[in-house]
C-alpha cells in the first residue's frame, strides 16, 4: 500500500509547485540587438538546445513572454524602447542581461551607449562574455531557475530582486 | 629608484669596454689564429642577409598628367583648388560654390560616368578658419575608377545638397548633418538619422567629448534607475 502511494502520488508544497512550473516554462522574448543575438540563436538551435529547459519558445510579443534576454548593445535610443517593452510584460517577469554590452556597456563607453541596461530596467541575472558562449547562457538560465526557486507565493513582492 | 642613474653610468663603461677590445683584436691578427678568425669574420659577413628595403610610407602627392583634372580645370577655371593622389586614388579639392556643378559634370561625364556616390563624410579641423572638409567618394562602374572630391567650408555655412544628382546622398548627408552639424540646402528632409531627433550636440566634432550624453534628452525620455550599491 505504501509503495503504491509512493509511485503514484507526488507530494509537494504549493510554492515549489508554482516555482517548478514557472522555471520550467520560461518563454523568452526575441530581443537580440547585436552580436550576442547570434549566440542566443546558437543556444536555441539544436546543439545547445535551450528547449530542454523549457525556454525554447521565443515569443515575438512582450505580452506573451515572461523572460526578456537583453542580448546586445543597448543604445540610448533603444533604451526607451526597452522600457516600453518591459512595462508591457506581464508579471512575473525576469530579465537576463546577456553579454558585456548590456551588463555594463561593454567596450563602448560613448555618448550613445547605455552603460548597462540595469540603468533602466531591473536585471536578475548578468551573463558576462563578449559574446558569452551558449553554455554560459544556459548556465545563466539555470541560475535564474535557481532564483525562481526562492520565490514564494505568500510574499507580496513576487519579484526576487533587490530593486 | 636607482634606474635613473643606471643608463648614463652604464654607457661610458660599455664604450670603454669595446674600445680596448678592438685594438686587442687587431693586435691578435698576426697570430696563426688570425686566419681562422678572419674566415670566421668573413663567413658570417657573407651569410648576413641584406636588409630588406622598407616600403615607402604612403603620402599625398601632386596629381600629374591627369585627363580628368585637365578637363575639370577647363570647365571650371576658378573652381578647382588642387589635385592630389594618395595610394593611386585621385583627390580633387574644389571650392564650395562650384561643388554642385562639378558633381553634376562628373556624373554626366561621357566616358567616366560617376554614377555611384559611395560615401559622403566630413572632417573637422578645429581652429582652422574653414573648419570642415566635406569628402565625397565617387565610383564609376563604366571605367572602374574611384575618386575623391573634397571641399572646405567654414562653420555655419550650408553646403549644396547633391541629392538631386545621386539619391543615396539623402541618407549620407543626413548622417553628416547628424554627426557634424553641416546643413545642406536643397535636401528634401534634413533631420537626424543615427541619434534621436531631439538630441542636442554634434558628436563627431572635435570639441564634443566622447562620453558626453545629452542629459536633457535622458531626463525627458528615460527613467534612469538608481544603481544598486
Amino acid at each position: 500500500m505504501g509503495n503504491e502511494i509512493e509511485r503514484n502520488v507526488v507530494t509537494t508544497t504549493v510554492d515549489s509547485l508554482f516555482n517548478w512550473a514557472r522555471k520550467s516554462s520560461l518563454w523568452p522574448m526575441t530581443f537580440g540587438l547585436a552580436c550576442c543575438a547570434i549566440e542566443m540563436m546558437a543556444t536555441g538551435a539544436s546543439r545547445f538546445d535551450m528547449d530542454r529547459f523549457g525556454a525554447g519558445i521565443f515569443r515575438p510579443s512582450p505580452r506573451q513572454s515572461d523572460l526578456i534576454i537583453i542580448a546586445g548593445t543597448v543604445t540610448l535610443k533603444m533604451a526607451e524602447v526597452i522600457q516600453t517593452l518591459y512595462d508591457q510584460m506581464p508579471d512575473p517577469k525576469w530579465v537576463i542581461s546577456m553579454g558585456a554590452c548590456s551588463s555594463v556597456g561593454g567596450p563602448f563607453d560613448t555618448y550613445a551607449t547605455l552603460q548597462g541596461v540595469d540603468r533602466v530596467i531591473p536585471v536578475d541575472v548578468y551573463i558576462p562574455g563578449c559574446p558569452p558562449r551558449p553554455e554560459a547562457l544556459l548556465y545563466g538560465l539555470m541560475r535564474l531557475q535557481d532564483k525562481i526557486d526562492l520565490m514564494s507565493i505568500t510574499q507580496k513582492n513576487i519579484q526576487p530582486q533587490a530593486s | 629608484m636607482n634606474q635613473e642613474n643606471g643608463p648614463p653610468q652604464d654607457s661610458p663603461p660599455a664604450k670603454e669596454n669595446t674600445e680596448p677590445e678592438a685594438p686587442k683584436k687587431e693586435a691578435a691578427s698576426p697570430t696563426p689564429d688570425a686566419k681562422q678568425g678572419a674566415e670566421k669574420k668573413a663567413v658570417p659577413a657573407a651569410e648576413k642577409p641584406k636588409p630588406k628595403p622598407r616600403p615607402k610610407k604612403p603620402s599625398y602627392e601632386d596629381l600629374e598628367e591627369d585627363t580628368l583634372l585637365d578637363s575639370l580645370e577647363e570647365q571650371f577655371p576658378q573652381g578647382i583648388v588642387s589635385g592630389q593622389v594618395f595610394l593611386e586614388q585621385p583627390i580633387y579639392t574644389v571650392t564650395l560654390d562650384r561643388l554642385y556643378d562639378v558633381m553634376l559634370y562628373l556624373r554626366d561625364h561621357s566616358e567616366l560616368a560617376f554614377d555611384y556616390l559611395v560615401d559622403v563624410t566630413a572632417l573637422d579641423y578645429l581652429g582652422d578658419e574653414e573648419r570642415f572638409v566635406l569628402v565625397y567618394q565617387l565610383y564609376s562602374y563604366q571605367s572602374s575608377r574611384l575618386i575623391r572630391v573634397k571641399a572646405r567650408l567654414p562653420e555655419d555655412q550650408t553646403a549644396p545638397s547633391v541629392t538631386s544628382i545621386w539619391r543615396t546622398a539623402n541618407w549620407l548627408e543626413r548622417e553628416v548633418y547628424d554627426m557634424f552639424g553641416i546643413e545642406f540646402s536643397g535636401h528634401p528632409k534634413l533631420r537626424r538619422i543615427l541619434l534621436p531627433d531631439d538630441w542636442r550636440g554634434y558628436p563627431l566634432r572635435k570639441d564634443y567629448d566622447i562620453k558626453l550624453q545629452d542629459q536633457t534628452w535622458i531626463k525627458k525620455h528615460l527613467r534612469m534607475r538608481k544603481l544598486p550599491d
